[in-house]
């Protein structure tokens, strides 16, 4: 289905105002179903452990890690249970970025 | 023999945090807590972390490029822009009425996609059931 025939079905006349309601219902639509998918690797590096989200992800599908056991990726789960990680000082330092001083 | 590792993930703000462990050859369940931590990776991988995700798409800058979904997800859309207008409009009826229609032909559309009959099966029932389709 075209823009123009869009535009025709819901009445509107101005494309511009159009273009930005599609783009909003094509985002609703990516957060719901994977209608359009991709993937990003990052490569893990001694010392690091914050990474940043792609840019452009609406909604996460999982995350992989390809072990040299068997050259498979295989789905790696979220750890739930915090008392697990040792320290959680990074999340102060990831957090001092976002703090605004008034 | 290589040390193997056990990998862990979580959101902290707008990160992601790999997280890392050594684990032995033979899994032991009964390691203690202070050897089950996940760290911060010691060692960098080659191999990478694999993230999948649904990515955000934008409309056509031209009225007639198309925009390249199923007749279902262009129905859908349509249902969308016109809820969107109708919230403009304070009409709230109408509002509720597409969004529905938009909830509807996404999961009409995710239906087609799964192929052969659905039949509902008894819970715990474990039996075959005959479909008799076409007859």
């Amino acid at each position: 289905m075209k823009l123009l025939e869009v535009m025709e079905r819901c009445g509107i006349k101005e494309p511009e105002r159009a273009k930005v309601y599609i783009t909003d219902a094509l985002y609703e639509m990516q957060s719901l179903i994977p209608e359009k998918t991709t993937g990003q690797k990052i490569n893990v590096v001694a010392d690091q452990r914050l990474y940043s989200w792609p840019s452009n992800m609406v909604r996460l599908l999982g995350v992989y890690k390809k072990y040299d056991t068997d050259g498979k990726y295989i789905r790696i789960p979220s750890i739930q249970r915090i008392d697990l990680i040792d320290e959680i000082t990074s999340t102060a330092a990831a957090a001092e970025e976002d703090i605004i001083v008034v | 023999m290589s040390t193997l590792y056990d990998y862990r993930w979580h959101q902290e703000g707008r990160y992601i945090a790999i997280l890392q462990r050594s684990i032995d050859s033979v899994y032991d369940p009964y390691l203690s807590l202070a050897d089950d931590l996940f760290i911060t990776p010691s060692v960098s991988d080659s191999s990478a972390v694999y993230l999948r995700y649904t990515v955000t798409q934008t409309a056509p800058s031209s009225e007639t490029v198309d925009l390249g979904l199923s007749q279902n997800l262009s129905l859908a859309v349509v249902h969308y822009v016109k809820a969107r207008l109708a919230e403009e409009k304070e009409d709230f009826k109408w509002q509720f009425y597409h969004t529905s229609q938009f909830y509807k032909y996404l999961s009409r559309d995710q239906m087609n996609k799964k192929g052969g009959p659905r039949v509902v099966l008894p819970k715990h029932s474990g039996q075959v059931i005959k479909t008799t389709f076409g007859e």
